[in-house]
């Protein structure tokens, strides 16, 4: 059988688009429902999901996603009216059904492929012998209103009454006479006979089922928000399950929808984006140039008022150009969302297979990122949350033999801040044994038992990111892909960020990730070291030094400074980039810039300070994997390459590497050859 | 339109009816609740303003008399303040706005909108 086309290819997207939304969306349900949580909501959603879906394919002619969702419908309408228990078997059945939907999307995009009909037919068979067998227990239809049962059901939406206006209790009474004759189901508080005998609050709280907010949004919301004595109209949605917006009801509802909105939105492709932040980044590289030739200008011709002019041009120019990359950069970002959702069902698959009983929960899915950081950022909660599943959540029968929930938790907590993104990925699990990293370190020689011993548990538990390390012996199928936790710590350096674990045994653990929120153009301080350029970037530094050689503390044969009391660890980039070793305690003045990284000051000793620019990165792929303390390149001012230090990776190398030169770290040739 | 005003107070009804005729309206009057019957039953105005407080049958009666007969008729109430619960039944009965004395034209413009929305 072929899949008949009688959408057009727009129409398509749009009703693939809803498609994927509502599986997702029903995914999400039911997982939820499966651990028993806001059963009526649930269903409530499962069952408009797939209603809309069997009203789309209807329209569209896919006659067999038609025919699956009108069956699955039926089912889930038992339920609705609580005329059966959820059961196991509903579960599956579903979970059945929502992954043969997706099998069934591949067709629709190209439509010569031949569909087998038969698994369609065969779960439809197997929904009408589920309805048909009675299950266990069966439930009375209740005689109360779904809303006083369920709390976590409620959709509260509070209408703020202009209280300037006279009468305000007239104008609740009107409010409240609305929905009252819209019929839909609500409770409100005032109630609607105590706003009647003249008692009003401000605002009138009103709570709704997710269907009667749907509704109340069509046939309410248009003329309630033009109500002269409507101020405003405040409407929550209970979390995690957040209906965005009405559910467009046909497809030629939602291609409107989607068109009315386009008019707000563009789709924008990728590349064309990144021409433009490319074009931008060499305004930027000009702007550099010219101010640095003003600066020249300026030297020689101090007060000509020509000169002060291009200066307060080009200073404009820097404004307006900063702002038009931040406005750019924005564009790339997109909201975490965009990963999260598909993790709850990735989280119950996991657990199936371990046998582990875990729920996740999310804040903050709206925090944006810039799109390829998301990418990264997605791989790496993937990995924390599998390892969380495999290590850290323990057997549902250990947990309770514990006292804890037999229901794991997993959270992903997020917020921006000071134009950073936060993530903390938590667990209730088992947590770290800091002695087992200890037994584990000794045994694999990468530390001594006596320092073992000495180094406290929060540094042993940082060893987790040590390459190689792990502590389970065996690979396990779950988490054991052959990457380990230094493979995330390298990730998120590169990107910019860092990384830090916080574990309790027995009370669980938790991973503080820091992100930039945008990529591709950094501020940094730029640097010379034996005459060529290097960029810190500028959110590792602390502060900036002069001092002379005889400031130079040798402790341990390192050299350090003093600096208010602490006692600072410096390294000598000229020496050990380019083996040249000057001692830096026998000349006449240094530069140190002070960066900090995993809490800890070090001096890094460079030969000349330049100044601070935006630097727009610029790849040099092939290179980073030879030297890797460069994060990447840069096309200074002047025109030369300018090289931007990883500050983690060359901190880290030097904790490594103590005794050993680092000469090849950074090969003297083709730096220039960097492309532009 | 054609709107009719009852109000048993002719300062109301010649301000509120200048006001209305100055927008091009038709403006019919009543000074009671009889006169107003037998005045909605001969024209049939598009709109009424009603006063809740006159002598022998109140607004709200003359109201649910008239609407009894005129399902369709789209009656404003006008009060002054302090009558809020009666505000509240008259709308229970099927007033489709009201305005507080004195009045300001502001909100009778805006009461009319109303109106005119519910005409179509």
């Amino acid at each position: 059988m072929k899949v008949q086309l009688s959408l057009t290819p727009q129409e398509q997207l749009v009703f693939l688009k809803d498609l994927d939304e509502h599986l997702l969306q029903s995914e999400n349900a039911l997982v939820e429902l499966e651990h028993g949580e806001n059963e009526t909501s649930s269903i409530e959603q499962l069952f408009r999901s797939f209603h809309t879906i069997k009203g789309n394919s209807g329209i569209a002619d896919y006659t067999l996603l038609h025919d699956l969702t009108h069956e699955i419908e039926s089912v889930l309408s038992v339920y609705r009216a609580k005329k059966r228990q959820v059961s196991e078997g509903l579960i599956s059945l579903l979970f059945k059904s929502i992954d043969l939907m997706r099998s069934l999307r591949a067709p629709i995009l190209s439509p010569k492929t031949d569909v087998e009909t038969e698994p369609v037919e065969a779960l439809i068979r197997e929904a009408k012998l589920f309805l048909s067998k009675p299950e266990a227990s069966e439930r009375s239809i209740s005689a109360h209103s779904e809303l006083d049962k369920d709390p976590h059901l409620h959709n509260n939406m509070s209408i703020y009454i202009n209280l300037t206006e006279p009468m305000p209790a007239v104008r609740g009474f009107q409010v409240l006479q609305l929905i009252e004759k819209s019929g839909i189901d609500y409770t409100s508080e005032p109630t609607f006979n105590e706003i009647k005998a003249g008692n009003i609050q401000n605002p009138i709280n009103i709570q709704l089922s997710p269907t009667g907010l749907a509704e109340f949004i069509e046939k309410l919301i248009p003329s309630l928000s033009t109500h002269d004595g409507v101020k405003a109209i405040h409407i929550q949605y209970p979390q995690p399950n957040n209906p965005n917006k009405t559910k467009p009801k046909t497809l030629s509802e939602a291609i409107t929808q989607d068109t009315e909105e386009e008019l707000q939105e563009i789709q924008i492709n990728i590349r064309k984006l990144d021409g433009l932040i490319n074009l931008l980044g060499e305004i930027l590289i000009d702007r550099n140039k010219i101010s640095q030739n003003i600066l020249r200008l300026e030297e020689k011709y101090s007060i000509d008022p020509h000169v002060m002019e291009l200066l307060d041009l080009v200073n404009h120019l820097g404004k307006i150009t900063y702002n038009l990359q931040t406005e750019l950069l924005n564009i790339r970002t997109i909201p975490l969302n965009n990963i999260v959702e598909k993790y709850p069902r990735l989280i119950r698959e996991l657990g199936h297979q371990l046998g582990k009983k875990v729920k996740l929960e999310i804040t903050g899915q709206h925090v944006e990122l810039d799109r390829l950081i998301l990418k990264h950022l997605n791989e790496l909660i993937i990995h924390l949350i599998r390892n969380s599943v495999d290590h850290g959540i323990e057997s549902p029968e250990y947990r309770l033999a514990r006292g804890k929930k037999e229901l794991g938790t997993i959270r992903i907590d997020a917020h921006q801040k000071h134009n950073k993104a936060h993530f903390v990925i938590s667990d209730d699990g088992n947590g770290i044994d800091p002695n087992s990293i200890r037994e584990s370190l000794v045994r694999k020689n990468i530390l001594e038992k006596a320092e073992a011993q000495r180094t406290s548990d929060q540094e042993i538990i940082r060893y987790i990111f040590y390459p190689g390390f792990s502590t389970k012996d065996e690979v396990s199928e779950i988490s054991g892909r052959g990457v380990g936790m230094d493979v995330v710590q390298n990730t998120i350096q590169k990107l910019g960020g860092q990384i830090s674990i916080d574990s309790e045994k027995g009370v669980g653990t938790s991973f503080r990730i820091t992100l930039p929120l945008t990529l591709a153009i950094i501020h940094g301080l730029v640097t010379q070291v034996n005459k060529k350029t290097f960029v810190i970037p500028i959110n590792y530094v602390e502060e900036v030094l002069r001092c002379r050689g005889e400031d130079v503390r040798i402790m341990n044969k390192k050299p350090h400074i003093i600096l208010r009391d602490t006692l600072i660890p410096l390294v000598n980039l000229t020496a050990l980039l380019y083996g040249n070793n000057l001692d830096i305690a026998k000349s006449g003045k240094l530069f140190i810039v002070v960066v900090v990284y995993n809490d800890k000051p070090t001096g890094i000793v460079v030969d000349k300070l330049l100044g601070e620019e935006e630097i727009v990165i610029k790849n040099i792929d092939y290179a980073a994997d030879k030297y890797y303390i460069i994060h990447s390149a840069t096309i200074m001012g002047t025109g030369d390459v300018g090289l931007i230090l990883d500050i983690a990776s060359l901190l880290d190398y030097l904790t490594m590497h103590r005794e050993e030169s680092a000469r090849i770290l950074v090969s003297d040739t083709n730096h220039e050859n960097t492309h532009r | 339109m054609k709107i009719l005003i009852v109000d048993d107070s002719p300062l109301i009804i010649k301000r509120l009816g200048e006001f209305l005729s100055d927008l091009g309206h038709q403006v019919i009057i009543a000074y009671d609740g009889k006169e107003s019957m037998v005045a909605y039953n001969q024209e049939l105005p598009d709109l009424v303003f009603m006063d809740i407080l006159m002598p022998g049958p109140d607004g709200i009666s003359v109201m649910r008399s008239i609407i009894s007969k005129h399902a369709k008729a789209r009656i404003i109430i006008m009060s002054s303040m302090g009558q809020q619960s009666k505000v509240i039944e008259a709308i229970q009965y099927g007033a489709i706005d009201f305005i507080v004395k004195p009045f300001e034209p502001s909100k009778i413009l805006l009461a009319l909108e109303k109106a005119t929305n519910t005409l179509s």
